[in-house]
């Protein structure tokens, strides 16, 4: 009897192990299929995760942003920030709210005020995961593209981002106009034929 | 140190050696010292098989790391539960048809706990979830704790402790009460394996136990600045505990004692890397305060009136246990100049393989299991902070930690049937 309790137990704990995962997954494919695609200007660097491996960080321009002056932001909270796209097609991130705005936004937390005027918030997404062998590949390339275009602070790289109801989940990364994959592909060719 | 017939089986080599007895009677106090040892600690062996399954669990954490983006979604979210499956089954399998096997709850329960762990990293990985770290920690941690009580595997406790004092790390200033309820809810377990007969794990678990909840409370409460006394304090602390037994003739209370030998074992395996060498001089800011410098010289000079006792004595291998003690109050105290980087890695990378080699060969010799496995684990340790250190693939390090668990596991077999056989 008491071994039976015991295997119920653990059929229910089985059953929690993989509803996890799996919401997650259920969760994220939602925004990827159903969400509004935006493209956030980012410049990446390549550290590594010790349970997900390698991948690149993304320091995206819009995490900075101007804000009206003496407005209070509290970094204990959740905060909603409106989406909006600039003429050159990229999105920038408005002011946060303490409630979601009607539209698309992203749910965001104070990183830290710069000064009375200008706020840094952490958002959702700030990574790309790559192999071992492309995330440092990615990082170089994208460094080479930033120095080629100096006319702004952050490199050509950007990231297209789906979002869905505040939910973000990002799914390519851009660099020199190319997806990262196909940029990096291009450059190990390039390398061949020059050796 | 051995007393009884223990004692007399160690000394009996070199007895005969130096003609006191002859072999006959060597042999025959030899089985007269196995009849009246002391029952071998078979409660440690299913820890043994954990510790295999949990190195083969890392090992699949690292493959799936390796980050297999040539493989469609689907097919990466097989490789993901596929280790999931496996685990459960073999739990089931355990739960149901080898319920009195501690050693197959245990390894079972372990890889199972780091399955989940790996499958759920998968996940994040797929998506390019932003770091959680901390989130992601409590999730592993409170799904592994009905896991443990369910197969009474503590194991599988200790990799929830270990994964709660991460969350206490990761989230930065945890609530007390919060960190408290985590380690609290984890007593139950280590009372009930008490109370069933398994004392000596028990008392193991327990003192683990104490030691990561220590930390995490410490960690939740402690201001950044008074991290580096704190740290050479606790060095110290270790040492003298280690050292103590040598006063009074014998081991010190089993918790302080496997507080000091696990201690001496993170600071062997923490010095083997670069970094453990980086950070020196750092101590000095913290002795400003009189207090802290006050304590921190008592204990100094205690550790060293210590050390210098059992070198005295010839208990060498003794003193050469508090030598981990002596790396992390340099790598603290001393200025970059004193001791150059690679010298200090090199220095305990020696350290630690020489005492596993010393340990594995002695324990062969003398018939002890516990120092075989002593020396087994800090060569197994080398072996996988080594890999973990290298600037190797993802794939390659977890085939590495797979081969290692596997060997360790088929080590520790052989040493068992060899010790039965005896």
């Amino acid at each position: 009897m008491k071994r039976y309790g015991c295997l119920l137990a653990l059929l229910a704990l089985f059953a929690l192990q993989w509803a996890l995962p799996i919401s997650q997954i259920q969760q994220y494919q939602q925004v990827v299929d159903r969400g509004t695609a935006y493209r956030f200007r980012t410049a990446p660097v390549d550290p590594v995760d010790p349970f997900r491996g390698r991948y690149v960080t993304l320091q995206f321009a819009a995490a900075e942003m101007t804000v009206p002056a003496g407005a209070s932001y509290p970094s204990d909270q959740p905060l909603y920030a409106p989406i909006t796209v600039e003429q050159s097609g990229f999105a920038v991130l408005q002011p946060p709210r303490r409630a979601p705005p009607e539209g698309d936004y992203l749910t965001v937390r104070v990183a830290h005020r710069i000064d009375d005027a200008r706020l840094r918030v952490r958002l959702p997404f700030d990574r790309y995961y790559l192999n071992e062998r492309l995330a440092p590949e990615a990082e170089r390339l994208a460094r080479d593209a930033m120095r080629a275009d100096r006319a702004t602070s952050l490199a050509p790289s950007w990231a297209v981002v789906r979002v869905r109801n505040g939910e973000a989940v990002l799914t390519d990364l851009f660099i020199d106009g190319v997806p990262v994959r196909q940029r990096i592909a291009e450059a190990e060719r390039a390398l061949e034929s020059e050796q | 140190m051995k007393r009884g017939p223990e004692w007399l089986q160690q000394e009996l080599p070199r007895m005969q050696a130096e003609g006191v007895i002859d072999a006959a009677v060597a042999a025959r106090l030899r089985a007269y010292c196995v009849a009246h040892s002391a029952p071998p600690r078979r409660w440690i062996w299913p820890l043994f098989g954990a510790l295999g399954a949990l190195l083969v669990g890392f090992g699949v954490v690292l493959l799936l790391a390796h980050n297999w983006d040539g493989l469609s979604r689907g097919a990466r979210m097989l490789i993901a539960f596929a280790p999931l499956a496996l685990g459960q089954g073999a739990c089931l399998w355990a739960l149901m048809r080898a319920d009195s096997s501690p050693h197959w709850r245990e390894a079972t329960g372990a890889f199972t706990a780091l399955a989940f762990a790996a499958a759920l990293a998968l996940v994040g990985q797929m998506y390019h979830l932003s770091s959680d770290l901390d989130g992601y920690l409590l999730s592993c941690a409170l799904l592994a704790l009905p896991l443990a009580y369910v197969l009474r595997a503590l194991s599988v406790l200790l990799l929830s402790a270990a994964a709660l004092l991460g969350w206490t790390v990761a989230a930065e200033g945890a609530a007390i009460f919060a960190v408290l309820a985590a380690f609290a809810s984890l007593l139950p377990l280590i009372s009930l394996a008490w109370w069933t007969g398994q004392r000596a794990a028990a008392k193991l678990t327990l003192s683990l136990w104490v030691l990561m909840a220590t930390a995490a409370v410490a960690l939740s409460m402690a201001e950044r600045a008074g991290w580096q006394a704190a740290l050479l304090g606790l060095v110290l602390t270790v040492g003298i505990v280690w050292l103590a037994r040598d006063v009074h003739g014998r081991a010190p209370l089993a918790p302080l004692r496997i507080l000091a030998q696990g201690g001496l074992i993170v600071m062997a395996a923490a010095a083997t890397f670069e970094g453990f060498w980086l950070g020196r001089g750092v101590a000095f800011d913290a002795l400003v305060s009189p207090v802290a410098s006050g304590v921190l010289l008592v204990e100094g000079l205690v550790f060293a009136t210590l050390l210098v006792r059992a070198v005295r004595a010839h208990h060498f291998l003794v003193a050469a246990g508090a030598v981990p003690v002596v790396f992390g109050s340099c790598a603290l105290l001393m200025d970059a100049s004193v001791v150059p980087v690679w010298l200090g890695m090199l220095l305990a990378n020696g350290y630690v393989l020489g005492i596993g080699v010393t340990l594995l060969h002695q324990g062969l010799r003398l018939g002890q299991l516990g120092t075989a496995h002593a020396g087994l684990i800090a060569v197994s340790l080398l072996v996988v902070v080594r890999f973990l250190d290298a600037d190797l693939p993802f794939s390659l390090r977890g085939l590495a930690f797979v081969i290692v668990g596997l060997a360790f596991i088929a080590a520790s077999l052989w040493l068992r049937r060899r010790a039965v056989r005896a």
